[in-house]
């Protein structure tokens, strides 16, 4: 979603710095004020009957006066600033939410120094810490008797539901069909979020059913196919390849040159894409798509020497038409090959090549890679690819782009002029592939075929051990009994023992016990049993269902040891299924899911492309995963001395020596101005708004995610920065941000948020490092055109020069980082929202951190161990 | 993956004449994807209220789309000529927006909900109850599919880029269809007569499989904490709208799906190939036509493109344009893709038009609504307010056209106005919607 620009807030109660200061500069005191006052006490102190008598005396002694001091000159009475009145919207019922919300506002604006202003009396900071304990107590007080901190029984998400499928039934079920799952607190697995419509009931339905056929086969192993297409047996769609078992698909390798039995394809092909198609698989199934293929890699000199050969050509030309203009043809061919020499684009990547399955005319990018193997020594790549019976299709694309401010250049389309080149020689299919069979699914389910002899013997077993595993709990037969039933049913009514178990295992499929994780209230107390803990363990680290080990250290009440459940989490997270968590956690904690939805226009911003962006988000992960597995510190999520990159990233980001597509550690100097999660593309593309940066963006972001503070929410319909201000020729995004601050109702919070943003200046739209803003032709920077400033004072008043310092003051707040790293991760550990009865389990994490070296898998086991995520 | 083959012509139709185009891939003499070859029927069999809704996004160029005046009579602004021979079918809006939208690219999402997305303490987003929806709950009961979602991005998106227009009771997204192939077999492609027992098979066991949870999560409804509880009770009431659509599924199986051949359909239209659109525009239309005249659905609605997305009918990159920053140039191209839009819209509204239903046309029982959830303003701006919004047909249903109804941005009927009128239009009984402050009547008042 793109929020207009600068962002003014609703007036949120404390966020309100008063005007009334300049009333007080002439009014000293007032009579009415005095009697406002003294109704202020009569008021707070006779409306509190949920204080017991202990707190009252606290109350009396200490909030009120306070309030009275501080608080009541502008928040009283009809004249009250920002919605905020002592006597009247500040109620005392802390069972309800809507004031618990209001009182906790109240903290956070004392919390943050924000209230009172700057221009009044500084509350003495004991007093401030008193009155906000004394809040926090009845909040945290209120809340642990509403057990509203209680975790909700939460569906599964999308992702979670796919990757149980998959431990539970051994199926890699599509679930891109269901409807995306609404955030909360920025993660997708918050439980009172995660609502179900009927219509995504019908859909599990339908689910359960495809799942348990694709699952569970009767009969034979279906034959396998095993099908080559020499790409270069045609070039049109009339050229058709007839098939052992008679079908004749289209095989077009376009109108390609053929070198080496390879079709050549580059970027200014006509056929950019070598396809194969209409034809349709007998079996559904998995298969695996082989492509043999090459690619040509020019390098800098030999771009040049081929551009070259053709701006001399064209000179000789020039000069034989026109020898008195030799001056100018001269300065023009030094022009162009100029463009040759110094544009960084020509330093090109490895070819790269995509494959698209097309599935009943709807086409899909099945994978995209780099191709970095010469014609002598070809590759054959292995994707594997699921086909169901429906008309089908393969094509592999030309997939390096080139950008097409190169195209201008005429002889670029000559086939003499140096380019990455695709060279492809085959296109294989063979499947379906089953390595055993029955396949894994299906002995996974039904270990022991059932028949109508062993049936009565079996089938409670069998049913019984399957609810087990899908409920991820022991079970009671009485829970299993109403599956067996259906199975019984199904049974009277004629269907084979194969058909009636599928029914079966579908119903518990879309049971609530299965689609929810279930922490029933049951045994009265207020820690969960071992196998809630395995499930909490096990969607926190795998987004899964428990593994067999798991639940046995849950069966024999092991789990709430802690060494043993160090040991279990260690062990999760050496498991590879950990990389959910580092990619579910990472995505929606950096927002690379956004990356994307409003690209860098391609006119502007030329280096940017769909290699690039693939990279990014992966960039974010690794260098999570990074200070994940090595155990590093979590600072350097702000300022390390490394990046973790691959090779397009590296030729981006103007980074020497890191070739192929793999990410790794590369160290890094200030001079790259890179390192950390401030200056990763990711960040600075979808903190901008397609054309422009938007450094309210970008502050809002470290705010939100570094800081871990809300600026709250923009007012509707504010307007957006004016792409044009009259009276300057050339306007820097920081000028226009500027005057559009000077409305009062404006700076007030973005004195707060715009300072941040403002220190990344130096990275433009697309997030690449620049030192001036350009306003030439297509955004190009010109000399003339004004010099970046991103200098930047923060609202306490500290003086930073741009992003390098920016990633230090970052970096000395450690305190309020790690705070906000630790409540996001345990939010998404719980799924549930926080509230202020888990500050204390907050802190603690914190400190255990600090502890452990600032390690981020000590995080992740602090979190584990802490009382939040094992009471209810 | 089929090649298409585009001509200049074609291309330049839809741009305007004053582009120049760069030569384009797909312009290679493949073979001939023309202009579709689709003809309306003569008469429609059943006479039925109905209503389209129709999605653009980026806003428009608002400066060649505004008339100059307003009431009956006002001058067609230079976008508007485009529907000049239909004049009489249509009126158009300005002035409104719903008072609760940020602006941005979340227009879609909150285009027929008027919903505010954070109206939720403690959830990133919330949606409502979408004006089509509640059409389709009063007469869906009567057709084989109750709505249909069209977009050109298939599925749901995500929150504030919503891909479909459609969020049902729950506020929960309706994944959308933009496959012309797959719409046609949903719609028209027989089920196989030995499908017909095993499904019917399939019907008998879901209801045992729902039957079957009911029970299980009546008996867990005991065991929990109140938020569960409630939590409990969402699932139950899936469940049992779930079972009343697999008897309604039941009803249905005996009825033949309607025939229709799909010979001058462009099926294979692909939204997202920038060469298709035009075509890939006209089937999707066409289907409507289809989906409407054999009454399968008399609800669908349909985003041209998902918002900070779409292009115009050459290949223009329709968001770039968007933020034109009241760059003449940038300004006429987005006017180009206007036209172009109209221009599809015209030909749908002519087909309509064309078929006799009851004693008028169809047009006069469909009621369309036309519009985008931005302004790009003068600047470039993304705007929630002064929205570009048409509606067009229902004269049957009591909505009369041929007028500019003006309001003032600052001041103006919340845009859900709008479609409570055209939901009462439709003949649902229904008092209140969204944040409508009542309906829109100037609707159904004469002009003049």
């Amino acid at each position: 979603m793109e929020a207009p620009d600068p962002i003014p807030y609703v007036p949120k109660i404390g966020q309100l710095r008063s005007i009334a200061s300049k009333r007080m500069d002439t009014i000293t005191f007032s009579p009415w004020i005095a009697l406002r006052v003294l109704s202020l006490f009569a008021f707070l102190a006779s409306v509190n009957p949920c204080l017991r008598a202990d707190e009252k005396g606290s109350y009396g002694d200490l909030v009120l006066p306070f309030f009275e001091r501080h608080c009541s000159e502008c928040h009283l009475g009809e004249k009250s600033e920002g919605n905020f009145r002592l006597d009247k919207s500040i109620p005392f019922d802390f069972k309800d939410a809507a004031v618990r919300r209001t009182w906790a506002e109240v903290v956070n604006v004392l919390n943050s120094h924000s209230m009172p202003p700057e221009e009044k009396p500084k509350p003495e900071t004991e007093k401030v810490a008193a009155v906000v304990d004394w809040i926090t107590e009845q909040i945290g007080q209120a809340e642990l008797q509403l057990r509203e901190n209680a975790v909700v029984m939460r569906r599964l998400n999308r992702n979670e539901y796919k990757n149980t499928i998959r431990d539970l039934v051994g199926i890699d079920f599509d679930i891109s069909g269901f409807p995306q799952d609404p955030p909360a607190n920025g993660f997708d697995n918050i439980g009172s979020a995660l609502s179900l419509s009927p219509m995504q009931l019908e859909l599990y339905l339908d689910a359960a059913r495809q799942i348990m056929d694709l699952a569970i086969v009767d009969g034979p192993k279906p034959e396998s196919i095993r099908w080559r297409f020499e790409i270069d047996s045609g070039d049109s769609d009339s050229n058709r390849v007839k098939l052992e078992d008679g079908q004749k698909p289209i095989v077009n390798g376009g109108k390609n040159p053929v070198e080496d039995g390879f079709k050549r394809v580059h970027h200014i092909s006509w056929d950019r894409d070598l396809n194969v198609r209409d034809f349709a698989m007998k079996h559904p199934g998995q298969y695996v798509v082989r492509i043999r293929a090459a690619g040509s890699r020019p390098n800098r000199e030999q771009v040049v020497a081929s551009a070259k050969s053709f701006l001399d050509k064209r000179f000789e030309e020039q000069m034989a038409k026109n020898p008195k203009g030799e001056r100018w043809h001269r300065s023009s061919r030094d022009n162009d090959l100029n463009h040759f020499e110094t544009d960084r684009r020509y330093d090109y990547g490895p070819v790269r090549m995509k494959l698209i399955q097309s599935l009943g005319g709807q086409p899909k990018p099945i994978a995209e890679m780099d191709v970095p193997y010469s014609k002598d020594s070809p590759h054959v790549f292995e994707v594997p690819v699921s086909f169901t019976t429906q008309r089908a299709g393969l094509s592999v694309e030309y997939a390096y782009s080139i950008p097409r401010a190169l195209e201008n250049f005429w002889f670029q389309t000559n086939d003499r002029f140096e380019r990455p080149e695709l060279f492809v020689d085959w296109i294989e299919i063979e499947g379906p592939n089953y390595p055993k069979w029955p396949p894994a699914s299906h002995t996974m389910l039904l270990p022991e075929a059932i028949t109508d002899e062993n049936e009565a013997k079996l089938i409670e077993s069998t049913i019984g051990r399957f609810v087990r595993r899908a409920f991820r709990r022991p079970v009671t037969r009485e829970e299993a009994a109403p599956y067996v039933a259906i199975y019984r049913k199904a049974r009277e009514q004629g269907l084979s023992t194969i058909e009636a178990t599928k029914s079966a295992f579908a119903a518990v499929l879309i049971s609530p016990h299965f689609l929810y994780l279930v922490e029933d209230v049951g045994n009265g107390e207020d820690s969960i049993t071992h196998h809630q803990l395995a499930n909490r363990l096990s969607y926190f680290l795998w987004s899964s269902m428990p593994d067999q080990e798991l639940l046995k250290a849950a069966d024999a009440g092991k789990l709430k040891d802690a060494n043993q459940l160090l040991d279990q989490t260690k062990r999760m997270l050496d498991d590879p299924k950990s990389e959910q968590f580092v990619q579910n956690f990472a995505d929606q904690w950096l927002g690379l899911r956004d990356v994307g939805a409003n690209p860098p226009a391609m006119e502007l911003y030329p280096h940017y492309d769909r290699h690039l962006e693939v990279s990014m988000v992966e960039e974010g992960r690794a260098l999570f995963r990074t200070i994940l597995r090595d155990g590093r510190n979590v600072l350097d999520f702000i300022d390390p001395d490394y990046v973790v990159i691959n090779e397009r990233l590296a030729r981006f980001y103007g980074i020497e020596g890191v070739r192929g597509d793999t990410f790794r550690v590369v160290p890094i100097t200030p001079a790259s101005h890179r390192g950390g999660i401030l200056n990763q593309t990711a960040m600075l593309t979808t903190t901008s708004n397609g054309t422009r940066t938007s450094p309210v963006k970008r502050g809002t972001w470290i705010l939100k995610n570094v800081l871990g503070m809300d600026p709250g929410l923009p007012v509707a319909n504010a307007g957006d920065i004016a792409p044009k201000v009259p009276g300057i020729d050339k306007a820097t995004v920081r000028q226009r941000l500027e005057i559009h601050r000077t409305l009062p109702q404006c700076a007030r919070c973005h004195n707060k948020i715009d300072p941040l943003g403002l220190a990344l200046e130096n990275y433009n739209a697309s997030g690449e490092y620049r030192e001036q803003e350009g306003f030439g032709y297509q955004g190009r920077i010109e000399r003339n055109d004004p010099r970046i400033d991103p200098s930047s004072k923060l609202p306490d008043g500290t003086l930073i020069s741009g992003p390098a310092e920016l990633k230090k003051v970052l970096r000395a707040q450690e305190d309020a980082f790690l705070k906000c790293l630790s409540e996001k991760m345990l939010t998404y550990a719980l799924g549930r929202e926080l509230t202020l009865a888990d500050q204390p389990v907050v802190r603690k994490i914190v400190k255990e951190v600090k502890d452990r070296e600032y390690r981020l898998d000590a995080l992740v086991q602090a979190i584990v161990q802490s009382e939040s995520f094992q009471k209810q | 993956m089929a090649k298409r083959v585009l001509s200049r012509r074609h291309v330049l139709r839809g741009a305007g004449v004053s582009l120049a185009l760069p030569l384009l891939n797909a312009m290679a003499p493949l073979s001939l994807a023309a202009d579709s070859q689709f003809k309306p029927w003569k008469e429609s069999t059943a006479s039925n209220p109905r209503a389209i809704f129709c999605y653009v996004p980026n806003g428009v160029n608002i400066l060649q789309w505004m008339p100059s005046n307003d009431g009956a009579g006002y001058e067609l602004s230079p976008t508007l000529k485009t529907l000049e021979p239909l004049r009489d079918e249509f009126s158009i809006l300005s002035g409104l927006g719903h008072p609760n939208s940020t602006g941005g690219h979340s227009g879609a999402d909150t285009w027929l909900t008027g919903a505010n997305l954070k109206a939720m303490p403690g959830k990133d987003y919330s949606n409502t109850m979408s004006a089509d929806q509640v059409i389709a709950e009063h007469h869906g009961r009567f057709t084989r599919f109750s709505s249909l979602q069209f977009s050109d991005s298939s599925g749901t998106g995500g929150a504030g880029h919503s891909h479909t227009l459609s969020f049902d009771r729950t506020g929960t997204p309706l994944p959308a269809e933009n496959s012309p192939n797959r719409i046609f077999s949903r719609l028209f492609v027989p089920d196989t007569a030995d499908d017909r027992k095993s499904t019917l098979r399939r019907y008998a066991e879901k209801r045992s499989i729902l039957d079957n949870v009911l029970a299980e999560a009546k008996k867990l409804e005991r065991n929990i904490g109140k938020e569960d509880q409630r939590k409990v009770e969402e699932y139950l009431s899936s469940v049992r709208q779930t079972e009343q659509r697999v008897e309604r599924l039941e009803e249905w199986i005996d009825r033949p799906k309607p025939k229709v051949e799909p010979g001058k359909l462009q099926l294979g239209m692909l939204p997202n190939n920038a060469h298709d659109r035009p075509m890939w525009l006209d089937v999707m239309l066409e289907l409507s036509y289809l989906a409407f005249i054999t009454d399968s659905t008399r609800v669908i609605t349909f985003e041209w493109s998902r918002e900070a997305g779409g292009y115009g009918g050459g290949g223009e990159n329709h968001h770039e344009l968007s933020h034109h920053g009241g760059d003449a140039g940038m300004l006429e191209k987005l006017a180009a893709i206007d036209r172009f839009h109209f221009s599809r819209l015209k030909r749908f509204m002519e087909f309509l038009k064309e078929t006799r239903e009851g004693q008028g046309s169809m047009l006069d029982q469909t009621a369309i609504v036309f519009g985008s959830g931005m302004n790009s303003g003068a600047g470039g701006d993304h705007s929630p307010k002064n929205l570009p919004l048409i509606v067009a047909g229902g004269r049957g249903l009591g909505l009369k056209h041929d007028k500019h109804l003006k309001f003032n941005e600052n001041q103006h009927p919340p845009l859900a106005n709008v479609l409570l009128q055209v939901i009462q239009s439709t003949g649902v009984e229904r008092e209140s919607f969204s944040d409508a402050t009542g309906t829109l009547s100037e609707l159904t008042r004469a002009a003049g």
